[in-house]
């Protein structure tokens, strides 16, 4: 057994924040751990490799999906958690979302002002003309064709040279997830990082740790102990050692209201050769989430997860894929709301899982950012695009008048089409007391003093898409309580044998 | 099966199926006994279903009617019925595309050094934007 003032479970948006937050507490010579399931991402990718990086980087190996198998579910397993393959859009919170959640003592002001100050602190910027591939520059375009209004989107990147794989792991460490920015910073004041480490349940004041082929440990099980547990797993994982922990009999909420944002790729093909697989892949977007639901992003992907984004199969899928160099791609995000159905759960063998429904209204939002997207690809000049909720998903010029018919929420079949979310939330949310929510508003587990939430199941409803400033925000404020409250909680500690 | 839903795998040789049924059976260890279950319940359900949808067992289908019977099950209102068509195809596109070398083939050759890597040079020289007349920034 071995004891620690704080141990922090997970090391992304949410842990990673925590942990630099709780430098001073380190420099102090309080024992501070960060507990990550992943190994260290390195910048071991001279060659990036679409099979490698998903075994390595994600949660189950790349392929974890909801519950019933109809919407991949995207989420890093390593050092920086998604933080670290994500493509760095740094987007605002808004203050009046965040109020509209109506959790006391959770001002929305709050949030924007850290979530601004940490976007100084890292640097992040827009980027300059001069470095938008052509898969932007047509959006861009084409989005002015079709009437909307394009906005340029600030990005968390150092030093990108546009090797455009940032969701394989950026082989210029460019893209600035906590990885990067503030697990060293922690690591400098002292406090210990151990990777390959999974905690497997949790008990008043105590975690079981597995730690795996190892980055500093011994392989097997670690008891730990600490008067503060900080859980920051990632809104499933979280959820699930909650679940697993026995918490839901006294917090009956827990594991509702999952949101994750669902999305569609739409892909266009131009009649010539375009950059695409080079440079930043997403500077752009067209917010469409007050009005309709969505929103619109240039985004591009490797060869198989292209393969796999695509609806349908045979010749025509293949054809698609031959024109590789010549196609734009557009994602469709709905911005999904916290529904009571959509849940965390625990499958037989105990492991966390998404039961997830699409709601009429996520429905309708994809099939009219599906609309959108073709509009906007052939406006930027494709003489074919490839629509999920169209069948057959190919359409030509020819069909530009009747995109409102051929692209049909009847046609928007879950398991026919190919969904995929990378922004799983909500499952453990901050709320007034224990029967409507898990948390306070300082990730306090409603009658668990020890034990803190501080990452994206906190989300009482969807912040917005691109949630990691707001996880980032949020979890600052969870360090701050961890900060204040621990003499107390310490001096309340059971003595470690 | 993987012909219907992958086209290019009818050009796989002897070695390079072997290759593909490698990638294949690595991943689906890999996947969640559930996932699994529900491929194998599919893929022996396959056979009655051809029966019912076009009157004969899949197998002895030409390529293009087994096309037909998967999209008739894609559009299927039993939800598992369309589950089972995307996994198989997408299981097929992992084993197809996933071969060393099919990456190239198609066209992706990533390279860390970005804008200063191996893109033909009339590809990368970005050019100023022709752009939105008054930039819009996301706060
Ligand atoms: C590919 C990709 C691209 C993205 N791009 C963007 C973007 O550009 N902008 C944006 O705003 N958002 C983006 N997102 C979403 C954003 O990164 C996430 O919403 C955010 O990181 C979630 O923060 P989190 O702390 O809840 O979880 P995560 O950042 O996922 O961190 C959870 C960590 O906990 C670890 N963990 C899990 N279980 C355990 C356990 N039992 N024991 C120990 N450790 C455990 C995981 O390995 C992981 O490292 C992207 C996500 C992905 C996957």
């Amino acid at each position: 057994m071995s004891a620690w003032d704080v141990i922090v479970i997970g090391s992304g948006a949410g842990g990673g924040t925590v942990a630099a937050a709780l430098a001073p507490l380190a420099e102090a010579g309080r024992r501070v751990l960060v507990v990550e399931r992943g190994p260290r991402l390195g910048v071991a990718h001279a060659r990036p490799d679409e099979l490698a990086s998903a075994d390595a980087f994600y949660a189950g190996a790349g392929a974890a999906f909801t519950e019933d198998g109809t919407i991949a579910l995207a989420t890093g397993q390593v050092l920086g958690g998604s933080t670290a393959l994500s493509t760095g859009v740094a987007v605002g919170p808004s203050g009046a979302v965040i109020d509209g959640w109506r959790v006391p003592g959770l001002p929305g002001a709050d949030i924007e002002a850290r979530a601004a100050a940490m976007v100084r602190d890292a640097g992040a910027a827009y980027p300059h003309d001069a470095t938008l591939n052509e898969n932007n520059r047509l959006f861009e375009e084409g989005a002015l064709r079709a009437g909307f209004s394009p906005e340029r989107m600030r990005l968390l990147v150092r030093g990108c040279r546009g090797a455009g794989v940032c969701h394989l792991g950026c082989p210029n460490d460019a893209v600035l997830g906590t990885h990067a920015l503030q697990l060293p910073r922690a690591a400098a004041a002292g406090v210990r990082i151990v990777t390959r480490a999974r905690a497997v349940a949790i008990a008043p004041q105590q975690v079981v740790v597995r730690v795996t082929a190892d980055e500093g440990w011994p392989a097997g099980d670690h008891v730990l102990t600490a008067p503060c547990i900080v859980l920051a797993a990632g809104a499933i994982e979280t959820t699930g050692l909650l679940l697993r922990g026995g918490f839901g009999g006294a917090l009956p909420r827990l594991g509702r209201g999952v949101t994750c944002h669902p999305a569609h790729v739409v892909v266009a093909e131009h009649p010539r050769a375009i950059t695409n697989a080079v440079g930043h892949p997403t500077a752009y977007r067209v917010d469409r989430t007050t009005e309709d639901g969505y929103v619109l992003e240039p985004c591009f992907s490797s060869p198989l997860v292209t393969a796999r984004n695509l609806t349908g199969f045979g010749p025509e899928h293949a054809q698609v894929l031959a024109a590789y160099p010549r196609l734009q791609m557009l994602r469709v995000t709905a911005r999904d709301r916290a529904a009571d159905g959509n849940r965390v759960v625990l499958d037989r063998d105990g492991e966390a899982i998404v039961r997830y429904r699409l709601a009429p209204s996520v429905r309708d939002a994809l099939v009219a950012g599906q609309r959108a997207a073709a509009r906007v690809a052939f406006g930027a000049g494709a003489v074919r695009v490839h629509v999920p909720a169209a069948d057959p998903p190919r359409l030509d010029r020819h069909d530009m008048d009747a995109l409102d018919r051929r692209i049909s929420a009847a046609l928007e079949l879950p398991g026919r089409v190919s969904l995929s979310a990378t922004q799983p939330l909500g499952g453990a949310a901050m709320s007034r007391g224990p029967r409507d929510g898990v948390t306070d508003a300082h990730g306090r587990v409603h009658g668990a003093p020890w034990l803190r939430i501080a990452d994206g199941s906190l989300c009482p409803d969807s912040p917005g898409v691109h949630p990691v400033l707001t996880i980032m925000a949020l979890a600052e404020r969870v360090a701050d309580a961890v900060r204040d409250d621990l003499p107390a909680l310490a001096g309340a500690a059971p003595a470690v044998a | 099966m993987a012909t219907a839903c992958c086209p290019p795998a009818s050009a796989l040789d002897e070695a390079a199926w072997q290759e593909a049924e490698r990638i294949a059976g690595t991943a689906l260890a890999k996947r969640p006994a559930r996932v699994v279950g529900h491929l194998r319940w599919f893929l022996a359900a396959l056979p009655w279903l051809s029966l019912l949808v076009a009157g004969r067992p899949f197998g002895r289908l030409s390529l293009a009617r087994r096309v037909e019977v998967l999209r008739r099950l894609e559009r299927s209102p039993v939800a598992a019925l369309r589950r089972g068509v995307w996994g198989l195809r997408t299981l097929a596109f992992l084993a197809v595309y996933g071969r060393p070398g099919m990456r190239e083939m198609l066209g992706w050759s990533p390279d860390p050094g970005g804008w200063s890597g191996h893109v033909p040079a009339d590809l990368v020289r970005p050019t100023p934007s022709r752009g939105t007349p008054a930039l819009r920034l996301v706060p």
